[in-house]
């Protein structure tokens, strides 16, 4: 019940808008994969989800199933169901018929259809609920059978649109452990819209990040971390720090002094913004080892850890405190950026309109 | 007093739940005296007229009919009642069957911002309903005479017009709170067009649909001016019997008789309408 | 089972303005011929109409409010039609205004033939508007054979309310004003309405009359107008000539002064013609009035009014009035039409509706001209005690006012006696 996924050039301009929502994605999920498509909100993740379905129609670009074109076929013969952020449930069929429902439309006869959409509601564990009214559940519930109802369609891809975002975090993560569960029984192919990045850890092999209507980067989830293309990847997915300065032979050079960068690291020679995730950081005494010196500006409290702010040669770096580690405003201290964190992009990938500002700004103008 | 206590089954926390169950039962016989105090004081209007309908003889100061029978019901059957309760029904039924789907198809329309200056249509279309009918009536009799439309169509046809500003009146707002992200749902789940209509855009609307009708039957049902008129008479419906009959005094027990007949098929249709409505949600 | 079915065509007021108001439109709009002459397409004999008549359907319009006249004419008069060749189908409505609103807005949309009106029982008022419309055929009352049974100087039948009737409706009932008293109460009958005020005086609370507008309440103003001015000549013909004034300030002083002696010292009227009946039934009040004393019979019989129940016979007579079938103008079926006309004035049906127990409609026949054995059989109907039979009871019959009189009196009554001493 699974296949490959292939998108390619797939491109939808809407007459009212400037740009283009989506521009020319290029996107592979193979078979019983599953691949994030992370972005923030209106960089037209569920427009792609929408054109692959069927739901809406490209300006141009194919979408592939198993190498056949799905171009002119209408939703219900696509054969790849879209679960909502809202289940939408029929109000009018109980949840056994919900789950039914795909395999009566499909032509099954109602008590086949009825025995066989049981089995896909014991696969989310939930057959007790069988002859509820969609009204009497929760919202973990729902989208359960939400599930249930969309594999029990037998899709060869499941398109998920923010399927757990409206849900509390307990029963969020619940969800992911489920559609973890679910996967290593079924191995649908997943396409899955998210804006979180966790949810595409979690549930996802590859993340695409999504900016501006195209794909800026498909990689696993730590590569994107430690390897962003660009300084809007980068800022997208909450780095904070972003130093401009100029690449020359494997080091880069700014007001902070030269930095070493890791053998893997291919700049061209030329400016450059070093970028260092603020988790990969660490502080130490002035007495120790550090590849530079500093002054704590300011602490901001975040649960366990603690965000450190340090001035270094007149510029704020961010560090995230480990356990135990208690800093204060004033106090010296040692900084150690490690080799194999440091990181460079140069500035012509970054975002259209991203090349000169901070990767902050960058944050800001990309979740608004 | 304290040693003849018996020792509670379930202790304390078994007084507490059966404390609860009393309250509950409590709150629920409240909610049913207050149900029955809101029927009582609708049915209170029917009273004299389920009196009357039964009553041979009652005098003016009487509380109470002096003499029980059914002679209103003899003579509202001479005068031809079940012959035009039918008419009513057929017509009423045909004036919805018409109504309510265009009224579906203009408020869809409407909802969905299709319709320009949808503003401005809508409050046209409420328009006949704030006109005397009287007036109205007069008028489009003149223009289906002219138009040489036989009396049965164009009555028809003007009941439809009355029933529609109704009709789409409710399903506009039935579409405008309708989530049309069911259908697509239901798409990308393998259902096509007539099962999409058929089993989720009919069932999800189906209750606005219900009201619309029931509105929509009831122009026809209780229609007087536009039957005698446009219809020149070829329609002898209940409410021109019962107009016919309660124009005078002294015929008490028909009127009654034919009131209740004109009374009680919509408060059937409408228990049934809400019974099916309530079962829909429910369970 | 009650049935004091008092009322009878007469238009509401707001009925009649829209009429007037749509007769004045098509006076602009469409001008409708003057169609009140003889029928261009007139019958030349009575053979013709016949045959035209055979296999028509005659929609007779008849307000619907009166249970014996419904069961009348779908029990014994359409089955006679139909024996002609013509089915007649009652179209009841609840008011005779709205069959003339039927025909006028087929004129005025140019449709002057096919209408859907073929007949409509009509009197007063609607029978005016419709001539003012132009709604009615005309010259073809002679045609019926069974008009030779009429009195062509009855005045009841030559003006309608003070309308010319001019051959454009064919006559079918005629009807008495009459009060009833309880003998049994009243040792010495008043003879005048006169002598029943001076009685009413010297027995407070145990005389009342329906509240206008109320039709039976309607029918005692105009009676007690004729009282009080000394008779229908004497009261001139509209409510805005000359004199008018003068007689009305007339009958309002002399029925604000009886008020303190009515039931419940006047400070409430019965508020119609069955709530009257029903004080007189209770012995409340020991009279009662009607427009329709046939029925009078029925009630004493079924033991609703006492045995000692009586017609009060007025020296100087009471109002009369008589009904009428007209044709539209441009019925479908005009033939069948006349021919139910005609048959309504067949001494048999006329003998057959004057029976208490079938309608209790009073014929308009001239009994002398009635072949004898059908003569002496109304004479014979209904031995009463309580009814005088007709000729006795219609002595004198005063001729009803013009039509434009009733509202006046209805609204100079509420204004100067209901709440005059108030």
């Amino acid at each position: 019940m699974s296949a490959t996924l292939t998108i390619t050039g797939l491109t939808r301009w809407y007459p009212a808008t400037g740009a283009p929502t989506l521009d020319a994605i290029d996107l592979t999920v193979p078979a019983g994969g599953c691949v994030a498509l992370l972005g923030p909100s209106g960089s037209g993740k569920s427009t792609a989800l929408r054109l692959v379905a069927g739901l809406d129609t490209p300006d141009s670009g194919t979408v592939l199933i198993d190498g056949r074109s799905l171009a002119g076929i209408p939703p219900e013969l696509r054969h790849t169901v879209l679960v909502f952020q809202s289940p939408r449930l029929f109000p009018h069929l109980n949840v056994l018929d919900n789950v039914a429902f795909p395999l009566l439309v499909a032509g099954s006869p109602r008590g086949q259809a009825r025995d066989d959409a049981a089995q896909f509601l014991d696969l989310v564990g939930l057959t007790s609920l069988a002859h509820r009214r969609p009204a009497t559940l929760s919202g973990g519930q729902e989208q359960r059978v939400a599930l249930a109802r969309a594999l029990a369609a037998r899709p060869d891809v499941l398109l998920l649109d923010e399927p757990f975002s409206a849900l509390d975090p307990t029963v969020r993560a619940e969800m992911h452990t489920l559609l973890v569960e679910l996967r290593a029984a079924v191995e649908p192919t997943i396409l899955l819209v998210t804006h979180d990045q966790n949810e595409a850890a979690v549930l996802a092999d590859t993340t695409a990040v999504l900016l501006d209507g195209r794909i800026a980067q498909h990689d696993r989830i730590d590569q994107l971390y430690a390897r962003p293309v660009s300084l809007a990847v980068h800022g997208f997915l909450g780095g904070r720090n972003a130093v401009a300065g100029r690449v020359d032979d494997g080091a880069h050079h700014s007001r902070l002094g030269t930095l070493e960068l890791p053998a893997d690291v291919v700049v061209p020679r030329g400016p450059a913004t070093l970028v260092v995730r603020q988790e990969a950081i660490r502080l130490v005494p002035t007495d120790r080892r550090a590849d530079l010196l500093g002054v704590v500006s300011a602490v901001t409290a975040r649960g366990a850890r603690a965000l450190v702010e340090v001035t270094v040669a007149g510029m704020s770096l961010t560090t995230e405190s480990g356990p135990g580690e208690r800093f204060e405003p004033g106090d010296r201290v040692g900084v150690v950026l490690p080799l194999d964190q440091r990181h460079a992009v140069p500035p012509a990938t970054s975002m259209r309109s991203g090349e000169s500002g901070s990767s902050r700004d960058v944050l800001r103008r990309a979740t608004t | 007093m304290t040693a003849l206590v018996t020792p509670a089954p379930h202790g304390r926390s078994g007084r507490r739940v059966l404390r609860a169950r009393v309250e509950a039962r409590a709150a629920k016989w409240g909610r049913r005296a207050g149900t029955v105090a809101v029927t009582a004081l609708l049915l209170v209007p029917f009273l004299p007229i389920l009196l009357w309908a039964f009553a041979d003889r009652w005098p003016y100061p009487e509380l109470a009919p002096t003499v029980w029978g059914v002679g209103g019901w003899l003579t509202a059957t001479a005068q031809g009642a079940w012959p035009a309760l039918t008419r009513s029904l057929l017509l009423g039924l045909t004036v919805s069957a018409i109504a309510t789907p265009l009224g579906a198809m203009a408020g869809r329309a409407l909802a969905r911002g299709r319709v320009p200056y949808g503003k401005m249509v809508t409050a046209l279309l409420l328009a006949p309903v704030a006109v005397p009918p009287f007036a109205v009536t007069m008028g489009l009799t003149t223009v289906a005479l002219r138009l040489g439309v036989p009396g049965v169509v164009a009555l028809v046809a003007v009941l439809v017009v009355a029933a529609v500003p109704y009709t789409t009146y409710i399903m506009r707002a039935a579409y405008a709170g309708y989530d049309e992200g069911f259908e697509e749902t239901a798409r990308t789940l393998g259902a096509g067009s007539r099962h999409v209509l058929l089993r989720v855009h009919l069932p999800l609307v189906a209750p606005a649909l219900a009201a619309a009708a029931f509105l929509a039957f009831l122009v026809g049902w209780s229609d007087y001016v536009v039957t005698l008129l446009i219809g020149a008479g070829r329609i002898v419906s209940l409410p021109l019997l019962l107009g016919a009959s309660a124009s005078a005094s002294g015929n008490d027990p028909t009127i009654a008789v034919l009131a209740l007949l004109a009374t009680i098929p919509p408060v059937l249709l409408l228990t049934a309408v809400t019974v099916l409505s309530r079962r829909r949600t429910q369970r | 089972m009650r049935r004091t079915t008092t009322r009878r065509t007469r238009a509401r007021a707001l009925g009649t303005l829209a009429t007037a108001a749509a007769v004045a439109l098509s006076a602009c709009a469409a001008p409708v011929s003057n169609r009140t002459g003889t029928a261009d397409d007139g019958y030349a004999s009575w053979e013709d109409v016949a045959a035209d008549a055979r296999g028509q359907e005659v929609s007779l319009w008849m307000w619907g409010g009166d249970e014996k006249g419904n069961a009348y004419v779908d029990d014994v008069l359409a089955p006679a039609a139909a024996d002609q060749g013509v089915t007649l189908r009652r179209v009841p409505v609840a008011d005779t205004a709205d069959a003339l609103n039927r025909v006028v807005s087929e004129l005025q949309a140019g449709q002057d033939s096919d209408g859907a009106v073929d007949l409509v029982w009509v009197n007063g008022e609607n029978f005016r508007t419709g001539q003012q419309a132009g709604a009615w055929e005309c010259g073809w009352t002679d045609l019926l054979p069974n008009s030779a049974y009429l009195d062509p100087t009855d005045p009841l039948l030559a003006e309608d309310f003070g309308t010319p009737v001019e051959g454009c409706e064919s006559p079918w009932h005629k009807a008495q004003f009459a009060l009833a008293y309880d003998a049994a109460d009243v040792q010495h009958p008043p003879t005048s309405l006169t002598e029943l005020f001076d009685w009413a005086r010297a027995h407070p609370g145990r005389f009342t009359y329906p509240a206008p507008p109320d039709f039976t309440g309607s029918a005692f103003l105009r009676q007690s107008l004729y009282e009080v001015t000394g008779g229908p000549e004497q009261v001139p013909a509209g409510p805005d000539d000359d004199g008018a004034a003068g007689a009305t300030s007339a009958l309002w002083a002399e029925l604000a002064d009886l008020e303190p002696s009515l039931w419940r010292g006047g400070d409430t009227y019965p508020r119609d013609a069955a709530a009257l009946d029903d004080l007189f039934a209770g012995d409340q009040v020991d009279f009662t009035m009607t427009y329709g004393p046939a029925t009078l019979d029925a009630r004493v019989a079924d033991g609703t009014f006492p045995e000692t129940t009586r017609v009060l016979t007025l020296d100087d007579g009471t109002l009369g009035n008589a009904s009428f079938l007209a044709i539209p103008a441009n019925a479908a079926h005009q033939a069948g039409a006349m021919v139910v006309a005609d048959l309504a004035l067949a001494p048999e049906q006329q003998l057959a509706k004057a029976d208490p127990a079938v309608w209790g409609q009073y014929p308009v026949l001239e009994l002398d001209r009635v072949p004898d054995d059908l003569a002496e059989q109304f004479a014979d109907l209904a031995p009463s005690t309580v009814v005088p039979p007709f000729d006795e009871l219609s002595r004198g019959a005063d001729p009803e006012l013009s039509a434009d009189w009733v509202a006046p009196l209805e609204r100079g009554w509420r204004d100067n006696v209901l709440t005059g001493q108030r």
